[in-house]
């Protein structure tokens, strides 16, 4: 494997720095898309600076693929505009362009080739010429591994190997953007590994890097700052932790009390928790009850143990009592939740 | 093709030899997309297959002659038709096969969404479907050559001349890049998947009928008896013929580019162009066939080409957006002159319709000199030639005006494809034209041709009747002035809003893109400067 260095002169000639005029690497600024009456994106505005990681996260159908369709110059907004490195994908697709690398999240094969020539199609694509293009494929396949491949026919490829291809295809000309879109859909958790980590390699070699994923477990250690879109809006942009902080004191907590007729006692414990100074959102689920318990992180288990024996206290005759601290999946769920609909 | 060895073999090779520092800049220069279908097709069983079965077929034509004719060969003179029988063969992989591989490529690369890789790379529209129609060609080359020793064979065995092997060989090369043109087309347009299925099976069934159709021009070819083969007719017809093909291929050719070109770039720029010099061309044409002596009345038949031509060509115009993207807007003309001439050639529904119409009625211009300047007598008065060019202009107007007002309206409500527009244009011009004919047919009591109220509306009913004076005078001058002041006042109102396009002004170009184009081109060699041919040092990486 090479080292970042490699990476950086993967086409033998220096990453572009961008100019002190040139605006940020990416930036979108209220993007909208319909399709007929679809809303497909709506009000989009972000930015993603030099080797950063930014992460979209939201569920399917979300708008994500639009809107870096849009970014990639596949696609144009119905209004507003986004740029790379300062240029405007209505405007100057061209410069858009050779500035950036887009991975869509399905492979684009051709018949007939073997990775080596697929990659030196793309590279002649890209206009590296001579030994330039040489140097390219070459850094290209060490840093994606595929070097003993170069050889196999692309249809033969497994699914992991086919991903690696994909990165290298959209890394040949040395882009100082690259866009990537669910590029760990469908992996298998080594390959996803290997993923994240040439990701973060690409990134520490001053590329921002926009990748999408419909899971944010999936990102969170890579990424920089995420946002969360949800029918075609923002909900909510930082990092992890800044995006974890708005839901920090919140533990889950589910419950259960035991009785022969024990929906009547279900619902006996909820106006019982509603009074409850800590207690929050109660909801009756088939399984019991479960709420949320609003407190300070030093005070967590003590309010819980607190709680608990207050409970049996009143006469409950409790059965379960599980308590979850927020997990990625949680602030992800929280705060998609109620606010767009 | 130049397969270069990948990484291991290269860093040995630090100083390879000039051929093959040649061969590889040569290489580079080569068109991607050239380089890897032909590394693809290498590999295809399809053009394997075609070209060994091409081999076979050969094979057993000429075996077969030799042993029908035997001992004979060398008194019979065989050649002409062993020759036909060689090219049913050939030009079933020129005209059938390479144009439909060249279809399938650009189609599945939106089947297989590659469109999308090929279209975020640096890679040109123009780069694209040249490196499609080249490898076209290559096979087409390939094709050939595997049967030049046969096509040999059969000029040895007499009976056929060379002028007759070169010209059906150069028919079936030139409906090869013609069709596969078509073909790109075609599959640039085509975007959704059950159209493509349809149009798969509608393209290749286009080209059965091309090559039944080469098949029968070849056929003809071969009857032509020698006098006519050499005369000087029969160039001058190939010549004409040649310019039809050649003007043809450069709008098909400008066509395909514009198709597979970004939406907010300039697509019909190029198109326009396309077009305009084919109609230069027949103009040319049409004017020495009058100089030469035709008579002035095919000048008018011209004309009803000329407006068909234009009225298609406008159709797929108004569909066009009416603003403009503000990178189309940066390349717009500042001059007056250069607003004046070239504005009509910038994209924009309402520029389309006017550039139209200036075309259509300079013809109409040109028809009314000829037809009143030429002493060769035809069939009509000069004055009813008049009248009908002012009428057939007057409908022009009318009718692409209209529709392409009704393609606006329409725009505002729906989305509306260009395909849609078009339709929406011909369906109403066909309905308009056809209505008096329905009437008659369906009712044998009203008198139409009574009822100028019915029959206005049609140019195919009225344009052929002034132009034989059928019409009572009366009735005609109060036609001329009604068709005359609608097409008037339509194309005001047209203008009117075309006029409001072309105010849509150049924007500056931002200084970021100033910028970045100078880094990408950065200045020029500097040149010797003094007679012994020192030129100054370079500069190198670090002084920069
Ligand atoms: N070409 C299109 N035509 C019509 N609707 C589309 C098109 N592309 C996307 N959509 C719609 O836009 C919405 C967002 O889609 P997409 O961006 O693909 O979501 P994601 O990538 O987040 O899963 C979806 O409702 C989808 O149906
Ligand atoms: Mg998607």
């Amino acid at each position: 494997m090479t080292t970042n260095a490699t990476v950086t002169a993967a086409s033998g000639r220096p990453l572009r720095t961008p100019k002190a005029s040139s605006g940020p690497p990416i930036e979108l600024r209220h993007v909208h898309r319909w399709f007929g009456s679809t809303h497909a994106v709506n009000d989009v505005s972000f930015i993603v600076e030099k080797g950063e990681v930014f992460g979209y996260i939201g569920p399917n159908g979300a708008g994500k693929t639009t809107s870096m369709r849009i970014l990639s110059t596949l696609d144009e907004p119905s209004s507003g505009d986004a740029s790379v490195d300062g240029f405007s994908v209505i405007d100057d697709p061209d410069r858009v362009r050779s500035r950036l690398g887009f991975m869509p999240d399905y492979f684009g094969a051709y018949q007939n080739v073997n990775v080596w020539e697929y990659l030196d199609f793309f590279a002649r694509a890209y206009g590296l010429r001579g030994t330039e293009r040489r140097r390219a494929i070459e850094s290209t396949m060490d840093f994606t591994g595929l070097d003993e491949l170069a050889r196999k026919p692309i249809d033969g490829l497994s699914k992991g190997m086919k991903q690696r291809l994909c990165l290298g295809r959209t890394m040949i000309h040395d882009p100082s953007v690259m866009v990537l879109d669910e590029p760990a859909a469908g992996l298998d958790p080594r390959a996803r590994i290997e993923l994240r980590e040439m990701i973060s390699r690409l990134a520490e070699a001053g590329k921002a890097i926009l990748i999408s994923s419909h899971i944010l477990t999936e990102l969170a250690e890579i990424c920089d700052r995420v946002a969360i879109i949800e029918r075609g809006q923002l909900i909510a942009v930082g990092t992890v932790d800044e995006i974890s902080g708005c839901v920090e004191e919140e533990i889950t907590v589910r419950l259960r009390v035991t009785n022969d007729r024990a929906s009547h006692d279900q619902t006996a414990v909820i106006p019982w928790l509603s009074r409850h100074a800590h207690v929050k959102t109660v909801v009756a689920t088939k399984e019991g009850v479960t709420f949320h318990l609003v407190t300070e992180q030093p005070q967590r288990d003590a309010t819980l143990a607190g709680l608990l024996a207050e409970l049996i206290g009143a006469g409950f005759g409790v059965t379960e009592f599980t308590s979850r601290g927020k997990s990625l999946e949680d602030v992800f769920l929280h705060v998609t939740k109620g606010r767009v609909q | 093709m130049t397969t270069l060895p990948p990484q291991n073999e290269m860093a040995d090779a630090a100083q390879p030899g000039r051929l093959n520092r040649w061969l590889e800049s040569a290489g580079d220069r080569l068109n991607p997309i050239l380089v890897k279908e032909t590394r693809q097709s290498l590999k295809s069983r399809q053009f394997t297959l075609w070209f060994v079965l091409l081999l076979i077929g050969c094979w057993v034509t000429t075996i077969g002659a030799i042993a029908m004719v035997g001992p004979s060969i060398y008194y019979v003179s065989a050649g002409g038709y062993l020759l036909y029988v060689y090219y049913v063969i050939l030009a079933l992989p020129l005209v059938v096969v390479t144009p439909f591989s060249a279809y399938r490529s650009l189609s599945s690369e939106h089947e297989d969404n590659t469109r999308d890789l090929l279209e975020v790379s640096s890679l040109s529209p123009r780069q694209v479907i040249n490196g499609k129609l080249g490898s076209a060609l290559l096979q087409i080359v390939i094709y050939l050559s595997a049967l030049a020793p046969c096509i040999a064979f059969t000029y040895l065995l007499r009976g056929v001349d060379l002028t007759t092997i070169g010209l059906l060989l150069a028919y079936a090369v030139l409906a090869s890049i013609g069709l596969s043109a078509v073909g790109l087309v075609i599959a640039a347009a085509t975007r959704q998947k059950y159209a493509q299925v349809v149009m798969s099976v509608g393209f290749a069934g286009l080209l059965f009928l091309a090559y039944s159709g080469l098949l029968a021009a070849a056929a003809a070819v071969r009857g032509w008896e020698s006098r006519w083969l050499h005369s000087e007719e029969n160039w001058w017809l190939h010549l004409a013929l040649l310019c039809l093909y050649a003007t043809s291929f450069g709008v098909v050719y400008t066509a395909a580019i514009s198709l597979t070109t970004f939406t907010a770039a300039n697509r019909s720029t190029g198109l326009r162009k396309a077009a305009f010099i084919q109609q230069a061309f027949f103009v040319a044409w049409i004017g020495g066939a009058v100089a030469a002596g035709a008579p002035y009345d095919g000048v008018f038949v011209a004309l009803v080409v000329a407006a068909v031509y234009w009225f298609a060509a406008g159709a797929l115009m108004s569909g066009e957006a009416p603003l403009l993207s503000l990178r189309v807007r940066r390349s717009l003309p500042t001059s007056l002159l250069g607003r004046a001439v070239r504005s009509w050639f910038s994209p924009g529904s309402g520029s389309g319709y006017v550039f139209a119409v200036c075309n259509v009625a300079t013809l109409a211009l040109m028809v009314v000199i000829a037809v009143y300047s030429t002493a060769i007598p035809g069939n009509f008065a000069p004055a009813q030639t008049a009248k009908a060019t002012f009428l057939l202009v007057s409908y022009f107007a009318a009718y692409l005006g209209l529709g392409r007002l009704a393609v606006d309206g329409l725009r505002r409500v729906t989305d509306m494809s260009t395909l849609g527009g078009f339709l929406i244009q011909v369906l109403f011009a066909l309905f308009g034209s056809g209505l008096p004919f329905v009437i008659r047919t369906l009712s044998e009591r009203v008198r139409v041709a009574d009822w100028l109220a019915i029959t206005a509306s049609s140019p195919s009913w009225n344009v052929p009747r002034v132009l034989n004076g059928e019409l009572p005078s009366d009735v005609e001058i109060t036609l001329l002035i009604a068709v005359g002041a609608v097409a008037m006042a339509v194309f005001l109102v047209n203008l009117a809003m075309a006029g409001y396009e072309a105010r849509q002004m150049r924007v500056a170009i931002p200084k970021r893109v100033l910028e970045d184009d100078r880094e990408l081109q950065p200045e020029p060699e500097s040149r010797v400067t003094n007679p012994w041919g020192d030129r100054p040092e370079p500069a190198t990486e670090a002084s920069r």
